[in-house]
């Protein structure tokens, strides 16, 4: 084939051709073609651009397949950073439903005033029930408080003490609806009802619950900084081994770049290493923190048992294995564009 | 085509490549650039591709004044050109195919034209039937054809040469200065850097000599 004649397909010798052939033509049919031409142009830059994506990312996997050794090595280390914060989430999580069991356990006991009529303490009942922090409201009658006094310490000389009086008030069992419920708002419930009128007194126990809601907000905290501290270490670790990547390909990034390329055409097969690198550090995340759960699932359990604390490990559900893949893609890429930005700059043909 | 208008060229460390070089060269012409090592023959090579930019003076390709060219349009100006190095400048992990495929993969062709293209240059070089082949399993001779064929891959207006037949023996030499004539008679512009005196009076249409940084003889042979 002689060197002239060009194959078919996009060819910009071609263009000087078709641009002679304008020549004597009018104004208007050269715009035409240029117009043509542009637009033939903008098409085709697109599909080369989602062309060389698709072989970007298939190519920067088979790149890390290759060597498998290494890229193990460097999905291992993003994997144990995801595990660690993810398992402490977990066990954040667990907490988190004790937390709400005890807030499920915590009562409000309000001690009616003797003068108070019952249909105005049944009343009373009646309003706290709509209230939006109330599970349910049991009323205890006098007479009933009295009886039940009775029946727990008959034969005792206390009864005799009593008399024919009955000292005790009626009394609401205020039972809180736990999904709602936090020591803030109960001490808060508690106070607007010492303030009624029918109130003698209120019996409320909040330390256990304050104690553990403090205990789950470190361990949040704890979680949320773990979080940073690896999310950091993954940016550094996918970031120097993109930079190792590119110091090994030097000399072809070089060649490349005098053929014409462009930093976004070389730094793309990066990118895409950079989200494999982190896409398959999440998903051996996924499986270690998995694996670790279903390890410990029966001792817990056993020990939930005997302690009746009604513990659960929380185990991973679908959402919290993708929200970790997106994570560890997410910083896989960033930490892959920061290094092949840096660098791809630096590496000139001379 | 290429003017160079009192460039000069000043490395770091205060090293003079080039001063006040000035000169045209036409479209469809084939120049030789002719002068001792360390004369400045391959600066003019890297100022013209963008490989280095001049410290002084301007130079227009294409009617485009290269020193206004953006950073990020460059490597938009080296799909122009048609570079061939004295070391060629292969990946030595791709096959012969996919060397001489790259400049039209980055370039964004469609496979099908890069296959036809691809094919078309090797043959014209001599080497289709090696295209599955590794570079460093071929000779130099061979590497250089293959260095070629990239360069004419993409159809470039402009070829420029980079002591081609630096490390070739006469006959090769000979048949690497034959493909661009014939290249240079379809209407391609051609550079080429030599310091080979034999090729110079076979080839030479017009030779640019530089010494020490400077132009010193622009000769054209008499018809």
């Amino acid at each position: 084939m002689p060197y002239g004649a060009a194959p078919s397909g996009h060819d910009y010798r071609a263009k000087d051709k078709s641009a002679r052939s304008t020549n004597g033509v009018s104004s208007y049919r050269q715009s035409q073609y240029q117009a043509h031409k542009s637009a033939v142009k903008w098409h085709e830059h697109f599909r080369h651009y989602l062309k060389h994506h698709a072989q970007s990312l298939i190519q920067a996997l088979m790149q890390q397949l290759r060597s498998p050794f290494s890229s193990l090595l460097t999905y291992g280390v993003i994997a144990i950073a995801l595990t660690l914060p993810t398992g402490l989430y977990l066990i954040a999580d667990s907490v988190k439903s004790m937390n709400q069991q005890w807030n499920e356990s915590a009562q409000i006991s309000l001690f009616s005033k003797k003068s108070v009529s019952l249909p105005k303490i049944q009343g009373l009942a009646d309003r706290l029930r709509k209230h939006p922090l109330v599970a349910h409201v049991k009323l205890m009658t006098s007479k009933q408080a009295l009886a039940e006094y009775k029946e727990i310490y008959k034969g005792r000389n206390t009864l005799q003490l009593l008399g024919e009086k009955n000292p005790f008030p009626s009394i609401l069992i205020i039972s809180l609806n736990a999904a709602l419920a936090n020591p803030e708002s109960i001490e808060k419930f508690a106070n607007k009802l010492q303030q009624h009128g029918e109130t003698q007194t209120i019996l409320l126990d909040t330390l256990m619950v304050k104690r553990l809601s403090k205990l789950i907000e470190i361990v949040n905290r704890t979680v949320l900084v773990l979080v940073i501290i690896f999310a950091v270490g993954i940016f550094l670790i996918v970031g120097n081994t993109i930079r190792l990547e590119i110091l090994n390909r030097k000399d072809e990034i070089i060649v490349t770049k005098l053929i014409g390329a462009n930093n976004g055409y070389i730094r793309r097969p990066l990118l895409y290493s950079g989200l494999w690198y982190g896409v398959i550090g999440g998903i051996f995340a996924c499986i270690i923190t998995i694996i670790s759960t279903v390890y410990l699932k029966t001792p817990i359990a056993e020990f939930s048992q005997l302690s009746e604390a009604r513990f659960q490990l929380s185990i991973l559900d679908a959402n919290a294995i993708l929200i970790i893949i997106a994570l560890g893609a997410s910083l896989g890429w960033l930490g892959s564009w920061m290094a092949s930005y840096r660098h791809l700059r630096q590496i000139e043909p001379t | 085509m290429i003017q160079l208008h009192n460039i000069s060229k000043r490395y770091p460390g205060g090293h003079d490549a080039l001063s006040d070089i000035s000169f045209s060269i036409e479209k469809g012409e084939m120049v030789f650039i002719a002068g001792h090592s360390g004369a400045g023959k391959s600066t003019i090579l890297k100022l013209i591709a963008l490989i280095e930019k001049p410290s002084g003076g301007q130079i227009v390709f294409d009617k485009r004044n290269l020193k206004k060219i953006r950073r990020t349009v460059i490597p938009y100006h080296r799909r122009k050109i048609g570079m061939i190095y004295q070391n060629n400048l292969l990946l030595s992990d791709r096959s012969v195919f996919a060397n001489v495929a790259l400049p039209l993969e980055i370039t964004g062709y469609k496979n099908k034209d890069i296959k036809k293209r691809v094919r078309a240059s090797l043959d014209k070089v001599g080497l289709l039937q090696y295209e599955n082949k590794l570079p460093m399993r071929l000779s130099s001779g061979e590497q250089q054809r293959i260095g070629i064929a990239r360069a004419i891959v993409s159809k470039p207006s402009v070829i420029l040469a980079d002591e081609p037949t630096g490390n070739l023996d006469p006959a090769l030499s000979k048949e690497i200065m034959d493909l661009f004539v014939e290249f240079n008679q379809v209407g391609v512009t051609v550079v080429v850097v030599s310091h080979d005196v034999d090729l110079l009076l076979r080839y030479g249409e017009r030779v640019l000599t530089l010494d020490k940084g400077k132009l010193i003889e622009d000769y054209r042979k008499k018809h």
